[in-house]
């Protein structure tokens, strides 16, 4: 209310102030002798620029009428009376007024238009930006920028309340800058045919139509369509951890059942046939024993740590020395693998954090399989440095290398590749996958490379901050 | 003759670790339970007890904690490769050595043979002075040489350093090392400072420190000095 009378006090002020310099402008215009018809344009222009810059059309009558009276008044014989001396005059003051009420009239229509073209191309924006919103942002990020957008574009508070499965949203972003607003909008959120919460503006400009009805309805679609997608997810992540988990058990039932019957088999024949086996098939036949249980040692604690690594890694992460790390990996795998280990770290001891038990596990598996794609006599290289931000780790090796096509591929589950320089059994599938984890888990990132001349180089990279030697 | 208890739920394991260790002519008693375990350790008081962690009837740290007070002999436990906590509580809680399962034969053999040097130690004099390859730590004159050349050290690795070498072939924990040296509770703050120290030490008597010759780490466990 109070708003309104602050608004008629200053188009009135604008009619008025308009309206008097217009009759000074006139004044000196008949003091030059010039022509009536001037000074009649001069209130014309007068009034069109009044309803111009006033809000309501009804003021360009006001400035109309006005004008007309104040032409009469000063500019008419007899000067300074409302009278006049030739009836004519009354056609010339009709006329003076018909033409100055279409003009305004004609002006502010002009306006209007104007306006509310504007404020449709800003709802058109809104909705865009809602939209928007809603693809790329996570839900609640989605609601939080959608309610933001709506407090901006209707110049109000604007509150969102709402439960959808299990999330509770309850927000309100203030706008508008006067305490008592006046105006409240309400609409319901509907989300498959349910009602899930309830979207409130305050706000002191007049919204158009159903404008709030839109919004929710736009709000409504969008929840509605991202719970969809959601659900969708779930349900593809669950058909491909089932389908994982049935690969897995095929794997393990075949590719396992294999080397226990060479373990069976071997000792069977050893057992049953101890006195007729020469010394040298008893040997043969006991590291073949050896061979195939060292394989499934392997291959359990790989199934092992995929299990625990897919069920979600729980980081045991302390500050370790990297030569640590690699010192216990060389001495470890120095007698397991027939290549020559070279270390390449530098002589100042780099600290960083990780857990490294899971990190000894992506080394160990990158050398394993380094030493398994390279021949006999071939070298593998472990090597860590740090590059500004970056700690990074390699093991490269000199075997064939990588073909382009399938330098991402290896790093899924379950993918293996023949090898020529070994005659040991397949691998499951499991170990670059796992590293693939670990290294996420550690917020970094490991690709395969080609080593020159031949050869591939297995990067991990790493956040580092640089810590201080003591 | 050296006496070892087996206390050992698993049949073929028992076995096989009593064909092994007979042929090197240890005499062997077995446990099939931890109850048996215990009355055996107490009454035959062995030299050497290896003592799987994953028993059925009784958890392996509560044989630790029943025996430990009652008997001398070196206790090496075994487990499963997961279960790396209960390693560190068990060497924690008096356990002498540990063994992953599954472990070889060279392993086992090499363990034995550190628990009884210990042993042996135990019951003789406190050297003054030991030598292992080209290390030599002189515990009277607090010295340290290597290759005859004298190695100076700070005060703290110095303590470290003796301590790896009276315990050489054993595992010694972070928290061992730790409360030896510091006193402390371990903290991550001050393993950290373990690992500093270490690395300084290893720049001061190894060749090459990544690969090292005499001080090996046991990620996640602790520390071990060449046997």
């Amino acid at each position: 209310m109070k708003q309104n009378f602050k608004d008629k006090i200053r188009n009135f002020g604008i009619v008025i102030g308009i309206l008097i310099i217009s009759t000074l402008v006139s004044y000196i215009f008949s003091f030059l002798k010039f022509q009536e018809a001037t000074i009649i344009i001069i209130y014309m222009l007068a009034v069109i620029f009044i309803s111009q810059i006033t809000t309501n059309y009804i003021y360009g009558f006001y400035a109309s009428v006005i004008s007309v009276l104040a032409f009469n008044f000063f500019f008419t014989h007899p000067l300074y009376t409302f009278n006049i001396s030739q009836p004519d005059y009354l056609f010339t003051f009709f006329i003076m007024f018909l033409a100055s009420f279409l003009s305004s009239s004609l002006t502010s229509r002009l306006k209007n238009e104007k306006q509310l073209s504007q404020l449709k191309t800003n709802q058109v924006l809104l909705v865009e930006a809602i939209n928007h919103s809603f693809q790329i942002y996570d839900l609640n990020s989605a609601l939080m920028s959608s309610i933001n957008l709506i407090a901006e574009n209707c110049k109000a508070d604007c509150e969102l309340t709402l439960r959808l499965n299990q999330m509770i949203f309850d927000e309100k972003v203030k706008n508008s800058n006067y305490i008592n607003s006046n105006l409240k909008y309400e609409c319901l959120i509907v989300v498959n045919k349910e009602e899930v919460g309830k979207l409130k503006l305050l706000t002191q400009t007049q919204l158009r139509d159903n404008w709030i009805f839109t919004i929710g309805e736009l709000l409504s679609q969008n929840i509605e369509r991202h719970d969809l997608v959601e659900k969708q997810n779930i349900a593809q992540f669950e058909i491909r951890e089932q389908k994982m988990r049935n690969n897995l058990l095929s794997a393990i039932s075949h590719d396992l059942r294999t080397p226990l019957a060479t373990i069976v088999g071997s000792s069977d024949t050893l057992i049953e046939n101890l006195d007729k086996l020469n010394q040298d098939v008893q040997k043969e036949l006991l590291l073949n024993i050896k061979k195939d249980s060292m394989w499934l040692i392997n291959s359990v604690e790989n199934i092992l740590s995929f299990m625990r690594v897919e069920e979600g890694i729980n980081l045991n992460v302390q500050l370790e020395s990297v030569e640590e790390l690699f010192g216990d990996i060389i001495s470890r795998m120095v007698n397991r693998v027939p290549q020559k280990l070279v270390l390449d770290i530098p002589r100042e001891p780099i600290y960083a954090k990780m857990d490294i038990q899971l990190m000894g596990k992506v080394l160990l598996n990158l050398v394993d399989n380094a030493s398994k794609y390279s021949s006999r006599d071939s070298k593998i290289i472990l090597r860590a440095f740090t590059i500004k931000n970056r700690l990074i780790y390699e093991v490269i090796d000199e075997g064939e290398g990588i073909e382009d096509s399938k330098k991402k591929l290896v790093f899924e589950r379950y993918i293996t590749t023949s090898s020529n320089y070994s005659n040991q059994r397949k691998g499951l599938g499991l170990g670059l996958a796992i590293c693939k984890s670990i290294v996420e888990a550690h917020k970094g990132r490991i690709i395969v490379k080609d080593n020159s001349p031949h050869g591939s180089v297995f990067h991990c990279e790493f956040p580092y901050e640089g810590v201080k030697n003591d | 003759m050296i006496k070892i208890l087996i206390i050992e739920d698993d049949h073929s394991l028992r076995s096989f670790m009593r064909v092994l260790l007979s042929a090197q002519n240890y005499s062997v008693e077995e446990a099939n339970t931890g109850k048996l375990g215990i009355t055996l350790a107490l009454s035959s008081q062995p030299d050497i007890i290896i003592l799987d962690l994953g028993l059925p009837d009784i958890d392996g740290l509560t044989i630790i904690e029943q025996i430990r007070e009652h008997v001398s002999a070196s206790i090496i436990v075994v487990s499963a490769r997961d279960k790396e906590n209960d390693k560190i509580t068990a060497l924690d809680n008096g356990a002498d050595d540990y063994l992953t399962k599954p472990f070889n034969a060279q392993e086992l053999l090499a363990r034995i043979r550190v628990g009884i040097r210990h042993q042996n130690r135990r019951t003789t004099e406190a050297e003054t002075t030991i030598c292992i390859k080209d290390i030599c730590v002189d515990f009277d004159k607090h010295r340290v040489f290597n290759h005859q050349d004298e190695v100076h050290l700070t005060p703290i690795e110095y303590d470290i350093l003796s301590l790896l070498v009276k315990n050489h072939g054993k595992v010694l924990t972070h928290h061992f090392l730790l409360k030896n040296i510091w006193g402390l509770k371990s903290m991550d703050t001050d393993i950290q400072t373990l690992r500093v120290t270490m690395a300084n030490l290893r720049r001061k008597i190894e060749n090459d420190p990544a690969q090292p010759a005499y001080i090996f780490t046991e990620i996640g466990i602790g520390y071990r000095f060449l046997d």
